[in-house]
């Protein structure tokens, strides 16, 4: 497992549960994710942006998001 | 107010927005407008995005004209001549199957939309149409 498909799993949990490891999450916050940890929960996503290229600037690392259902409409 | 008007096709909507590159250097993309298409992305992509400076995003489960799985990531676009930039979530994905019109390299959605003041469409004195979006005054 590759450091995208760890971060798919925190991401997907995050997205499904609202929670981890006993942090409770919003919908709508912005998460920053590094090797599986979450580094940065941020208002939006430029500041989650900012946040993990501060502390990798490797465009391949990390993985952000918005809290939400992992679902997308197109009619 | 600062309005940018892009010039409608005979059966479509399309919008011009700039996007960071791994260069440095802006690469315009032309983008049909489609407000039906919602949830947490802004954008879908075609799969030819090498030269975009993109974040992974988690991927997500689409339904309607793009089905299953689908790669996602942040990007980074402008209109520089309306003062407008965002951070926003797109899809990239195979377009082929949904016949986008000649030139245009992804779809923009409802929540690009949405993150200006006004958008729309309207017709011109030349009876031709156009679309405009306006952003707030800089």
């Amino acid at each position: 497992m590759n450091e995208n498909d760890i971060n798919q799993r925190v991401a997907e949990q995050i997205c499904t549960g609202f929670g981890l490891n006993g942090h409770q999450f919003r919908l709508g916050e912005c998460v920053a994710l590094l090797d599986g940890k979450v580094v940065a929960v941020e208002e939006d996503l430029s500041a989650a942006v900012l946040a993990l290229r501060a502390l990798d600037s490797n465009p391949n690392r990390g993985m952000v998001f918005q809290v939400g259902p992992l679902v997308d409409f197109i009619r | 107010m600062a309005i940018a008007y892009f010039p409608s096709s005979d059966d479509a909507d399309i919008i011009e927005v700039a996007f960071a590159t791994t260069t440095g250097v802006d690469l315009n993309y032309r983008l049909l407008v489609d407000s039906g298409f919602s949830g947490s992305i802004s954008l879908v992509l075609s799969q030819d995005i090498q030269e975009l400076a993109t974040i992974p995003a988690p991927a997500s489960h689409a339904y309607g004209a793009i089905q299953g799985v689908q790669k996602r990531v942040i990007v980074f676009c402008r209109m520089p001549a309306i003062s407008f930039q965002t951070t926003a979530v797109a899809i990239v994905s195979d377009l082929s199957p949904m016949s986008l019109p000649s030139g245009v390299q992804g779809i923009a959605g409802l929540r690009l939309l949405r993150q200006f003041l006004r958008w729309g469409a309207e017709q011109t004195g030349d009876g031709s149409w156009r679309f405009f979006l306006e952003n707030e005054a800089t």
